[in-house]
């Protein structure tokens, strides 16, 4: 039995090595997607340390329950910034709640491999088409739900429309820009 | 509400649930129908992934961050600062996170996201997002792959190759009598193989477990399994002061939770 530096490995592979306490394999996790759950968790907090916080708390659970991630159902970057997404929203909506600091330091650039950014950069183009596809009045609740933190029935007020329409707006958007980046290839 | 009804009003929120945009009871509704309901929960999944390539980013990953995450990984750590500080920056070591230079892992990662661009391209036509799961397609007999990788690439021809480097560092691992169990040699990067290998097998309830001590602190490298096969390969990192072996339960610990069986010190 020989065990691959973690660099090698799949993601899938990564997972099980962090399921067998290589914490090499979970260091890698962070290295290839902590910048990714980071830019999420930001950009829904608006806030560096809070994203610090989403970004911990996934890695962290990733390390303890590593069995929550079913490699059948989606890749395991979706995974983790759907896991992101879920905690950044959590923090915005709990947020009067909490003492935030001011002034976090923003991250300087590291080591991100240069494959990943140009992955990355084809599917920021391709997501970037796909929502601009939508017409405005499913771009909106969209981004407004996921970028903002809001439910839909937050949307539906900001927006002046009734719930349901938002609800099937989301819906019908979200289908629309699944078949765009079917098309061109690209997915999460 | 009859189960149609259920399923209606769980589908008209599925766009919605995906970008956490419902309210609690809603999510607890949608969560119980997704368990039974698999047109429903392949939605939800396409939905999801949709949502995490829109949510997908180009940040660098904070590079201060992983030293706070990792000091937490072992949750009886000792509340003292200093000590958490430098077993934080010991894994920041083990971590890699110097700009990785241009050689055959980078060439290896190229390819692996130039076959996943390429085979996504090639399942776009068949299937609608059947190729998110491209790259993890064959992730079920997980452990089983990783042993056939192994092997593929000859076990052992590593292990050589770090032997012949006139740098390697070999560490004798010996337990409580002074018997020698183990020789491991650690490449000049920080990879260690073990090369001989004396351990009595363990019944299948328990495994052999590697530490690696670094500023007085177990850091685990991995299981061995109940029998510690030679050519075994982990990563020490260039900080470690000392190889441990531990017997643990089948799966692992998070720490050691007995003394070790065995010892080496890892000399420059």
């Amino acid at each position: 039995m020989e065990e691959e530096q973690a660099s090698l490995l799949s993601d899938a592979q990564l997972v099980v090595a962090v399921g067998r306490f290589r914490e090499d394999a979970l260091a890698e996790v962070y290295r290839r997607h902590g910048g990714a759950i980071y830019g999420l968790a930001r950009r829904v907090t608006g806030d560096g340390a809070e994203a610090e916080d989403v970004v911990q708390e996934v890695i962290l659970r990733l390390w303890s329950r590593p069995d929550a991630f079913d490699p059948s159902r989606g890749s395991l970057r979706s995974f983790l910034l759907a896991q992101s997404h879920g905690r950044a929203v959590d923090a915005v909506r709990s947020r009067a709640a909490r003492q935030r600091r001011e002034g976090r330091e923003v991250p300087t650039p590291s080591g991100y491999d240069i494959e990943h950014q140009v992955w990355d950069l084809v599917l920021a183009d391709q997501v970037a088409k796909a929502i601009s596809s939508l017409p405005e009045e499913e771009r909106a609740p969209i981004e407004l739900a996921y970028f903002g933190g809001h439910t839909y029935r937050e949307v539906a007020v900001l927006l002046s429309q009734p719930e349901g329409t938002v609800k099937s707006r989301i819906r019908s958007g979200l289908r629309k820009m699944r078949g765009v980046l079917a098309d061109s290839g690209v997915s999460g | 509400m009859s189960d149609d009804t259920v399923h209606d009003e769980v589908e008209s929120l599925l766009g919605a649930y995906a970008l956490d945009a419902v309210d609690d009871d809603e999510r607890a509704l949608v969560e119980s129908h997704l368990e039974g309901c698999p047109r429903c929960r392949a939605e939800v999944d396409a939905f999801m992934e949709v949502a995490a390539a829109l949510g997908n980013s180009i940040d660098p990953v904070p590079p201060e961050l992983w030293a706070r995450i990792g000091g937490r990984l072992d949750l009886s750590a000792p509340g003292d600062a200093t000590l958490l500080e430098i077993r934080a920056k010991a894994r920041q070591q083990i971590a890699g996170f110097a700009p990785r230079r241009v050689g055959a892992g980078a060439t290896a990662v190229a390819a692996r996201w130039q076959r996943r661009a390429m085979v996504a391209a090639a399942a776009a036509a068949a299937v609608a997002l059947a190729l998110v799961s491209l790259s993890l397609s064959n992730a079920n007999s997980r452990v089983d792959q990783l042993q056939a990788l192994a092997a593929a690439r000859g076990a052992g021809a590593a292990a050589q190759a770090a032997l012949a480097d006139p740098a390697h560092r070999l560490v004798e691992l010996r337990g409580p009598g002074g018997a020698q169990l183990a020789t491991v040699v650690v490449s000049p990067t920080g990879t260690g193989y073990l090369l001989a290998s004396h351990f009595a097998p363990l019944p299948g309830t328990q495994t052999y477990q590697l530490w690696a001590r670094i500023d007085s602190r177990p850091i685990s490298l991995g299981l061995l399994g109940p029998r510690p096969a030679r050519d075994a390969a982990f990563t020490v990192g260039t900080a470690a002061s000392a190889l441990l072996v531990t017997v643990e339960p089948a799966g692992g610990t998070v720490r050691p939770s007995g003394s070790p069986v065995a010892v080496g010190p890892v000399t420059a």
